[in-house]
């Protein structure tokens, strides 16, 4: 073994102890491959010229276009939780369906699904589900076992249903790191991968799982005849219009434009954004003429998305539509801006999508770091070495890149394992003919899956910090493995027929 | 002389956060402004483009040091949690003094010529008929690196003070 290769090992050793110091992250992902490079550098094992390239590496993030849709997804998931939209979908949803143990539980896995379209962070999500929907799941005789499992896995949802963050930042990687493993294969114009490629190869994926929990649900639990008889006043149609209509067709939108191919990631975020600010305003008055001008601005935006897709924008008519739906869009922004800022709503949503961004952007930047310093030890041809000799070669790696995301998932973040695993280990995997989209459908549901696996999950982690006491700890053990199995065996069906996730994306995009 | 260290990286930290929110709020204002654009009337303006990743970068960049004076990028508590919170503080001086300042200072170190230069050539967007000022935006880099040494030093005082 060559003196690069143990500094190798030292690496990844000392990066694990780093981040498992309970330092920000951030600074051990960067901090650690710095001085062990600065360290190696007195004894000739490290060219000191590759940290020069950093400056330049983090210029070339902030100027990646791909991540812009990141800050937008985010912000849109904060107007949507604080206009309270959340609570009120579930408290209808609970009336309409509640009254039974069944209904309850599939009521709280359809909420969940919404709305793990809309946020996809694990940790936010589940937090609220615990809020709102603990309560009326135990008080209409859902087994606490059960209640607690079904809100973990429910929580960890948003990792896969797009539109997810996380499928957003394993595009930026993935389609970096096939174009660069095809390239140096001899294959000089691989097919793209593009995030519309992922939405689309993770939706079928994702809507599997929801089908396969709503199974278990049905098996599981009796319909009829609740413990404690709730509120069963009846609900309105209109209510429920009003209540599930705008985020649904917010949600449709944003997902419909990036499928059909109408809008790049960053357009139906940005637009996305924008309509939850909408909401989130419209929500918050109780004036007549702001809430008609709001609306008839939400309406104008999807007119504008219409007009797009029928294509008369150059015709007179539609020049003239056009100028119309721009008009009115812009006076409902500037009105829901205006009662944003009165109800103090604005800075807070501001200030929370920074610190969310943040985060985000802090172990993207630390990551590169990472990466200069392992290709400065020569990682890249070990990694290749250890592809050649591996069993089984692509599938072999494939296999290795699975069980070892889904241990890192036990002390990492998603984002994290994203960052370090796919530019270091993803080339042994995406230089063969293996499916780059497959590859990130497998990669998101099984960090989804070791999130939910006792006793680490993150997802566990979450619950057991806002869980009242009466539910244990082994409580939320034993309800999540039924879950856990039904994860794994979505996975399975996801390995054995790559079509899963493959036939959406050829469909739409080729 | 600590209470006016910290005084200041407040200020800095408020001077910050209404530039990022700024460049937040022209990040979602120039998206829609050019999904209107491209949408209602077909065309498009590069300028405007440019501003919409001009802000994106500067917003990028700056929310790195705002998370960090609020506490908020991720740290792994399995085995923390379980130690004493004097473990913790120690743990983070010396992450500062190993870590934070060394990668961040790199970033002022090794990054100051192209700064420099970017700014002796007035570096304008590299599309054709784009917006000038790219220099401005390549300075936020160095800025945030700055803001990121200094409010890391002060959340370690202000932990102390707590």
């Amino acid at each position: 073994m060559s003196g690069q290769e143990i500094m190798l090992l030292v690496l990844f050793a000392g990066l694990f102890a780093g981040i498992l110091s309970g330092i920000p992250a951030m600074l051990a992902i960067a901090g650690v491959p710095f001085v062990l490079a600065v360290g190696a550098a007195q004894f000739g094992l490290f060219n000191l010229d590759f940290l020069a390239n950093f400056p330049s590496r983090v210029q070339g993030i902030m100027a990646n276009t791909l991540l812009m849709a990141v800050p937008l997804f985010v912000l849109m998931g904060v107007f949507l939780e604080r206009a309270n939209l959340a609570e009120r979908m579930l408290r209808v949803l609970a009336r309409l369906l509640g009254g039974s143990p069944l209904g309850m539980a599939l009521s709280v896995l359809a909420f969940s699904t919404i709305i793990a379209a809309s946020t996809g962070i694990i940790g936010a999500t589940i937090v609220m589900l615990v809020m709102i929907a603990l309560t009326p799941m135990l008080d209409s005789g859902v087994p606490k076992r059960q209640a607690a499992g079904l809100i973990c896995a429910s929580g960890t949802l948003g990792q896969i249903i797009p539109p997810s963050i996380l499928l957003v930042l394993l595009g930026d990687q993935i389609g970096n790191t096939y174009l660069e493993a095809q390239q140096r294969r001899g294959n000089f114009a691989p097919d793209p991968v593009s995030v519309a490629d992922l939405f689309a190869g993770a939706l079928v994926p994702g809507l599997l799982l929801v089908g396969l929990y709503a199974l278990w649900l049905l098996i599981t639990l009796r319909p009829g005849r609740a413990k404690r008889v709730g509120t069963n006043e009846p609900v309105a149609a209109s209510e429920v219009v009003f209540t599930f209509l705008p985020p649904l067709l917010l949600i449709l939108a944003v997902l419909g434009s990036i499928l059909g191919g109408i809008a790049t990631a960053t357009e139906a975020a940005g637009l996305g954004a924008v309509g939850a600010g909408l909401m989130a305003a419209f929500s918050t008055t109780t004036q007549r003429w702001e809430r008609a001008v709001i609306g008839i601005a939400g309406l104008a935006a999807f007119a504008l998305v219409a007009l797009k897709v029928a294509g008369v924008g150059r015709s007179g008519l539609g020049e003239a539509a056009s100028v119309a739906a721009a008009l009115l869009l812009a006076a409902g922004v500037l009105v829901a801006i205006w009662r944003l800022i009165r109800g103090r709503m604005l800075g807070g949503a501001m200030v929370e999508t920074i610190k969310i961004s943040g985060m985000v952007f802090g172990i993207v930047i630390a990551a590169s770091m990472l990466s200069l310093v392992f290709r400065g030890f020569g990682g890249e041809r070990a990694v290749e070495h250890l592809t050649r000799e591996f069993p089984g070669g692509e599938m072999g790696a494939l296999l290795a890149v699975m069980v070892i995301v889904f241990l890192l998932g036990f002390i990492l973040e998603a984002i994290e394992i994203i960052y370090i695993v796919v530019p270091l280990l993803g080339p042994a995997v995406l230089a063969g003919d293996i499916s780059p989209v497959w590859f990130a459908v497998l990669m998101a549901m099984n960090l989804q899956t070791s999130f939910l696996t006792p006793p680490f999950g993150f997802a566990l982690f979450y619950f057991r910090s806002v869980a009242p006491p009466q539910i244990t700890t082994l409580d939320i053990y034993r309800g999540v493995v039924p879950f856990v199995l039904i994860q794994i065996l979505a996975l399975a069906m996801v390995y054995l027929f790559p079509g899963l996730a493959t036939w959406l994306p050829h469909q739409m995009f080729n | 002389m600590i209470q006016q260290f910290l005084r200041l990286a407040r200020l800095l930290d408020r001077l910050t956060l209404a530039l990022a929110s700024l460049a937040g709020a022209t990040l979602v204002l120039m998206v829609l402004v050019n999904v209107v654009l491209r949408y209602g009337f077909g065309t498009g303006s590069i300028k405007m483009q440019d501003l919409a990743s001009y802000a994106f970068a500067v917003f990028l960049i700056l929310a790195v040091p705002l998370c960090h004076a609020r506490a908020g990028h991720v740290r792994v508590e399995v085995l923390s949690e379980r130690l004493p919170p004097a473990y913790l503080r120690r743990a983070d001086a010396l992450a500062w003094a190993l870590f934070l300042t060394p990668v961040f200072g790199l970033i002022l170190w090794a990054g100051w010529g192209d700064i420099a230069f970017s700014w002796s050539i007035g570096e304008g967007s590299t599309t054709p008929g784009g917006l000038g000022g790219l220099y401005l935006v390549k300075t936020a880099l160095p800025v945030a690196a700055a803001l990121m040494i200094i409010q890391g030093l002060a959340a370690l005082f202000e932990k102390r003070g707590a």
